[in-house]
């Protein structure tokens, strides 16, 4: 616990210093009191844990502490395997997310959504099976796009093909 | 009453709030699709309707949507709307468990019981509660949001210290944006797009979404056991008995969804929060909040579902919507010619008393057809496959935090969020108080504000803080849930109970 303690103090510590860092630019003496008191909350609270990591008597499990380092999708070595998918798996939808605006909302999300399916399932044995999968995605995210698009009149991004 | 009761059975009326049902339930289902959303895009449908059948219709959308918010926070642990945040807590644990379809008529019924009480205060004490309403001002506000706060306590069950840093992470997070009375920007770190803020749903999307897909795809297909199914006969009545074996939970949580509901400003978003914070608070073993019983559920499904009856009390009585909801549905009245107030129950006392009555019937049909999809999508889920199911929920949140502002740059923030909500979960800190800081954070500065301003009038500006009435039963209700952990111990200590030792 003492050390996923120590880095969720850090990491808070660090949203401070951020935000405090963002302060001088306010002029409006009422935009400032509402942030300042409660980053002067955050900031003490975050120390006041920080402090207690060394002052606690040692004590709990190191494994749990070995989960503390996901605070950055790179921070995962211990766990190579698995944390790999984790970054992949972000990496993709980061570039979906990029692409719906570029490429289109339909033919992004099906080509994500194939990618992920295909690489959490571990690969497709068979043509059959690739075929499948990508008949019930473009099925699934069809009802979605026509239920949104066109039913309910959202605007869906359209890029350069839809 | 009697000609009230006639239209809403006509069977058009009935028709469409069968449909109003069908379709909150998938809104209220839909991550990143709340009911304000719901109710909102059906608004234009219903102007080419008579008034009486266009408000049964939003009423029946409104009532199913904060109710179909539950299936995806039982499901997936993902509010599907902002009113069932604290459903996660313990019915996501009870679907993890195997408990899937017990979660869901636990939903199921707590959201009906819940529903029926809103409506029935709505109907019988509207007038009196109005009256109550109209007294919170700014300082109120205040310190309705501190006392909102104070749930902290118990919502970061294993350290108070992190439970309040996260709650101020919430507070710092929800500060981002032009501030709503100095008129800065603030925190928008040179982002334009920022200056509106992080809009909550997308936060909470990102939250409760991204956290759980990353953990399912680091787990692995074999490891996460999604949802799983155990078919049990008899489980209706099991369960609808088990619930009703709770009788100071259902009555407690439904007087606070519909106090909150009646509170202008406030909805089911914090009456869940609260009313699963004193059922923790109330119970002989908090401890168990968290792994997966139907208390915690029952707490949030009834709160939640009774701000629609309460949220309707100060917006059908003056004219002052009580919940997000009902500012469209304020709307909706005004787009039909009728000025929502007092002339609701005099002159339009037959359009008004048609809509509470078509609740009441709305709340009673939406459990049948709410058991009904329920059951489909439990179905569904527990039977699908990991390749399918990180990557669908991911589509959901997507395309829901799209929607909300049919912006792309929210989808980014949405998974920026969700990154850092994994972080800090990975880091032990709950995403309840985080939350509870994001909802409550504009609404507490805002009350400080313009409090302070109301103040200036005042020889000692301060006081306008301690010296109104509510504000002071506000402040004694903070003060008790702060001390709450205390005077238990002390209380069970006098009593002289064993039990109390094991614990501490």
């Amino acid at each position: 616990m003492k050390n996923i303690d120590r880095k969720a103090a850090i990491m808070m510590l660090a949203v401070s210093i951020i935000f405090w860092a963002q302060m001088p630019g306010l002029m409006n003496p009422f935009s400032i009191v509402f942030p300042r008191a409660i980053l002067t909350l955050l900031t003490i609270t975050s120390l006041v844990l920080l402090v207690r990591t060394y002052l606690r008597p040692k004590g709990q499990a190191p494994e749990v502490a070995q989960s503390g380092k996901a605070q950055e999708p790179g921070a995962g070595a211990a766990n190579a395997g698995t944390w790999k998918n984790v970054i992949i798996s972000v990496v993709v939808v980061a570039v979906w997310i990029a692409l719906l605006d570029v490429v289109g909302f339909y033919v992004t999300s099906v080509l994500a959504f194939a990618f992920l399916a295909w690489f959490l399932g571990q690969g497709v044995k068979h043509l059959r099976e690739a075929v499948t999968m990508l008949v019930i995605i473009a099925a699934e995210i069809g009802v979605f796009y026509v239920i949104f698009a066109k039913l309910l009149l959202v605007p869906l991004p359209t890029g350069v093909l839809f | 009453m009697l000609e009230a009761l006639a239209q809403v059975f006509l069977p058009n009326n009935i028709l469409l709030m069968l449909a109003g049902i069908v379709g909150g339930l998938i809104a209220g289902a839909l991550p990143g699709f709340s009911a304000t959303m719901a109710v909102a895009l059906i608004v234009p449908f219903t102007f080419t309707m008579n008034p009486t059948s266009g408000l049964i219709t939003l009423g029946a959308i409104y009532m199913a949507a904060i109710y179909g918010g539950s299936f995806s926070a039982i499901l997936i642990n993902t509010p599907g709307t902002p009113s069932s945040i604290g459903t996660t807590f313990d019915g996501y644990p009870m679907a993890k468990k195997g408990k899937g379809w017990e979660a869901i008529i636990t939903a199921t019924v707590s959201s009906v019981i819940g529903g029926l009480f809103g409506v029935l205060v709505l109907l019988f004490l509207a007038p009196a509660l109005a009256k109550v309403a109209v007294r919170f001002g700014p300082p109120e506000y205040f310190w309705a949001a501190i006392f909102g706060l104070t749930i902290i306590a118990s919502l970061a069950s294993k350290s108070l210290l992190k439970g309040i840093i996260g709650g101020l992470f919430g507070l710092v997070l929800g500060m981002i944006g032009i501030d709503p009375v100095g008129g800065d920007v603030r925190f928008t770190f040179g982002i334009p797009q920022l200056q509106s803020g992080v809009a909550l749903i997308v936060a909470l999307i990102g939250f409760f979404c991204i956290p759980e897909v990353l953990t399912m795809i680091k787990e692995g297909v074999k490891a996460y056991d999604t949802v799983g199914y155990q078919k049990q006969k008899g489980a209706f009545l099991a369960t609808t008995r088990e619930i009703f074996r709770m009788p100071g939970n259902l009555l407690r949580s439904s007087v606070i969804g519909t106090i909150i509901g009646i509170i202008p400003g406030a909805g089911g978003n914090i009456a869940n929060l609260v009313a699963y914070n004193e059922t923790v608070r109330a119970s002989k073993h908090p401890e168990k909040f968290g792994t997966g019983i139907i208390d915690g559920v029952v707490a949030t499904e009834t709160s939640n579902n009774a701000t629609v009856g309460g949220g309707l009390v100060p917006l059908l009585t003056l004219g002052i919507p009580g919940t997000p909801v009902d500012a469209i549905i304020y709307g909706a009245l005004l787009l039909q010619g009728i000025n929502p107030g007092p002339e609701l129950f005099t002159t339009r006392a037959n359009i008004t008393y048609a809509f509470i009555l078509s609740l009441f019937v709305a709340t009673i049909l939406m459990m049948p057809i709410g058991l009904y999809m329920g059951k489909m999508l439990h179905g569904i889920v527990s039977k699908i496959s990991l390749r399918y199911l990180a990557p669908s929920i991911l589509f959901l949140a997507i395309l829901g935090s799209y929607a909300i502002r049919n912006s792309v740059f929210d989808v980014a923030v949405m998974l920026t969020v969700g990154l850092a909500g994994y972080a800090v979960k990975e880091l032990g800190f709950h995403p309840g108080p985080i939350t509870l800081g994001l909802i409550l954070g504009p609404m507490a500065e805002e009350g400080l504000l313009q409090a302070m301003l109301m103040g200036k009038a005042l020889p000692q500006p301060w006081t306008i803080f301690f010296n109104r009435p509510f504000s002071q039963v506000l402040i004694a209700l903070s003060l008790i849930s702060i001390l709450w952990p205390l005077i238990t111990k002390i209380v069970k200590r006098s009593s002289g109970k064993e039990e109390v030792y094991e614990k501490y």
